[in-house]
């Protein structure tokens, strides 16, 4: 069953053109380094004063980009909203229902090609922006400068710089790539859910962008306190740059991914239980 | 496998309330493989020898007792529907649009959750995704697919839905499907660019690959044109012969008074009645006579014994006549003599009188302020599509 899932995916254009989106911003990214005049980051979320000095800084900066994280919440939203719901508007899901395989593990198999898209397609964004940054700039020690936590938000001080070796980033930017794919958790499972309700592919993956961005819009939103707003599934969306901080700080990336486990625990348990006795009329 | 726990209550009670009377089904009552007189009996009116758990699981490949579905806004989409068919049989599930048979069969696949009653096919009792599934082939309502893969690739994802590996496939099998669905070279075209009929073909096709006992097909003529219906009827007669059972629904009489041996007649949720299709249509006959000379056989058929009554067709091409004892050839033989040229006698059918009979009484009885909502229903709608096409019907 696992098998048919993923063959089903691995013959359609959309899986690729998903994938391919997450590649836009590495290559934007590494073409500006390339051709810029003065390139600076400064003002990015990952601040990289000097990103000539390493082809490690590619990815960094590219997957801390907001347009980003915008990308990937529309490709999580498709791969997990599609998932169930694309199935019942072609008419497929009841003869898949009326094979001898339990409803329970057909979701469950579901769900876990839809994760693993999601992390495939951070994977590539980061892969690509590697292999354009490496291929250019190099494989070298990567300053930063030095980060501070106040009040919840991250301080750069960009007076004082901190060096890490060429080995030390790539480890950290694989800690990186699965927080970042972690962090889709809550809208992957939200979308999933949606997916087992509707007859609409399309509902579903809106839905799931809606609850992304709203999720978003909340949180920036100061009024609200501190304390509800870091129950937001995307509060701590950025917060792997702490991954970089010296001392090493891990205190948030840690939350960032615990953060998703309730909505991934209550959003399963209300597509499992609502799919488990649904009421197949498509 | 499910095995039954429990029995419907009128297996041992067959006084059960719920029990359909032997005069309602018209069936054989339930065959426990003793011999005829002990049917006969019980035909009179005496419980059947009591029935034994492999009785109920070996004798029916669909059994049914007071399955009811209330959807959650009230309507009442199937009411306490009983139904029985043996194995071998090919049973057609009869009813206008919108009477319940779609509800009824997704109940039977376990896609739909009762509210009441009960189910079991094959011997177990229907839940979802039960693993008597693999022996039953399906085409409800109609054919989904894949649209951005081939036909082929689709029924091979179908296939290996249920862990199971394509070379496994008995090549056999495979190619009887594929020879039905007589797609040649267009079976590995994506199915986005296939015709509904081709769709629908391939879909009967599916339903064949893993060699089921049971053949459950929900409108199978849904889209195709009166030369595939055609080869569908053939193929649902061939695979009867081949002693599968099938459970057809339609709502196209001819499909079902041409194929099926037994049907039941559904409306609004409730089962009308159930039989043999002859049992159905009942004991009065009917033929039309292709004549020359309208005003001759009026004349003779005015002084024949044995003729209940007869009616002129409105574009004068023939006379359609009731008769109660005296056999067609009589009556072409009499027409003869009287110097009258017989085109063509041919058995009228029946089987729509019967049924529009049957669905119109509930329909009138409902609108005296049964619970049972009313449902879009109109006789032209049972007659249409394609299906008229090929019936000699003189209206």
């Amino acid at each position: 069953m696992l098998r048919t899932e993923v063959r089903k995916q691995s013959f359609r254009l959309r899986t690729y053109v998903s994938l391919a989106s997450m590649c836009l911003m590495p290559m934007i990214i590494w073409l500006w380094i390339l051709f810029s005049k003065h390139p600076d980051f400064q003002g990015s979320p990952f601040p990289a004063p000097h990103p000539r000095q390493s082809g490690l800084v590619v990815p960094l900066v590219a997957m801390a980009n907001p347009t980003n994280y915008f990308v990937l919440v529309i490709v999580t939203a498709i791969f997990a909203g599609t998932s169930v719901s694309e199935e019942a508007a072609w008419g497929t899901l009841r003869y898949l229902l009326t094979r001898p395989v339990g409803r329970v593990r057909l979701l469950t198999v579901k769900l876990a090609v839809a994760a693993f898209l999601t992390l495939l397609a951070v994977a590539i964004a980061v892969v690509l922006g590697l292999v354009l940054g490496i291929a250019t700039h190099g494989l070298h020690a990567v300053t930063v400068p030095q980060f501070g936590l106040t009040h919840g938000k991250l301080t750069v001080n960009m007076a004082q710089g901190v060096s890490f070796s060429a080995g030390a980033t790539l480890m950290k930017i694989v800690d990186m790539t699965l927080f970042i794919g972690a962090s889709m958790a809550a809208i992957l499972a939200f979308s999933f859910w949606i997916s087992t309700m509707v007859d609409a592919p399309f509902g579903a993956v809106a839905a799931g962008f809606g609850f992304g961005l709203a999720s978003t819009i909340l949180d920036a939103v100061s009024v609200i306190p501190l304390g509800i707003r870091q129950l937001f599934p995307t509060h701590y969306w950025e917060m792997w740059i702490e991954l970089f901080a010296s001392p090493l700080r891990t205190t948030e990336v840690l939350q960032g991914v615990l953060v998703q486990i309730p909505y991934v625990l209550v959003f399963g348990f209300l597509a499992l239980r609502g799919f488990r006795t649904k009421d197949l009329t498509s | 496998m499910s095995e039954i726990t429990e029995l419907p209550p009128w297996v041992t009670n067959p006084q059960h309330p719920y029990d359909f009377p032997e005069s309602q089904t018209g069936l054989r009552e339930i065959s426990t493989g003793e011999d005829h007189e002990n049917r006969e009996r019980h035909d009179i009116g005496e419980p059947p020898a009591l029935l034994t758990h492999a009785t109920v699981t070996g004798e029916f490949a669909v059994l049914a007792e007071g399955l009811t579905k209330q959807y959650k806004d009230g309507k009442l989409a199937v009411n306490n529907l009983s139904l029985k068919v043996e194995r071998g049989q090919i049973f057609g599930l009869l009813g206008p649009n919108g009477a319940g048979k779609t509800t009824t069969i997704r109940m039977l696949l376990g896609l739909i959750r009762p509210t009441g009653g009960k189910a079991f096919m094959l011997g177990s009792e229907i839940r979802p995704s039960a693993p008597v599934l693999s022996k039953v082939g399906i085409l409800v309502d109609s054919a989904g697919y894949v649209p951005f893969l081939s036909g082929r690739e689709n029924l091979r994802l179908w296939w290996e839905s249920a862990g199971r590996k394509w070379s496994d496939i008995d090549k056999g099998v495979l190619d009887y499907a594929l020879e039905f669905a007589g797609l040649g070279g267009q079976l590995d075209r994506k199915v986005k660019a296939y015709s509904q009929g081709m769709k629908q073909r391939l879909g009967l096709a599916q339903a064949l690959l893993n060699e089921p006992e049971l053949l459950i097909l929900d409108e199978p003529t849904n889209g195709l044109d009166p030369k595939q219906m055609r080869a569908v009827r053939d193929l649902i007669e061939e695979v009867g012969n081949r002693g599968t059972t099938v459970l057809l629904s339609s709502h196209i009489l001819s499909e079902i008074e041409q194929v099926c041996s037994h049907a039941a007649v559904i409306n609004q949720g409730r089962l009308i009645k159930s039989g043999t299709v002859a049992e159905l249509i009942g004991n009065t006959s009917s033929s039309f006579f292709e004549v020359d000379d309208i005003a001759t056989s009026q004349m003779l058929l005015d002084r024949l014994p044995g003729i209940k009554s007869y009616r002129v067709a409105p574009d004068h091409s023939g006379i359609e006549v009731e008769t109660d004892g005296v056999s067609r050839g009589e009556i072409v033989k009499e027409l003869v003599l009287s110097g009258v040229i017989v085109e063509t006698a041919a058995p009228r059918n029946k089987l729509e009188d019967a049924y529009l009979g049957l669905v119109d009484n509930l329909s009138g009885e409902s609108a005296k302020g049964e619970s049972v909502e009313a449902l879009p229903y109109s006789a032209d709608s049972i007659v249409d599509g394609q299906a008229g096409l090929d019936r000699q019907v003189v209206r």
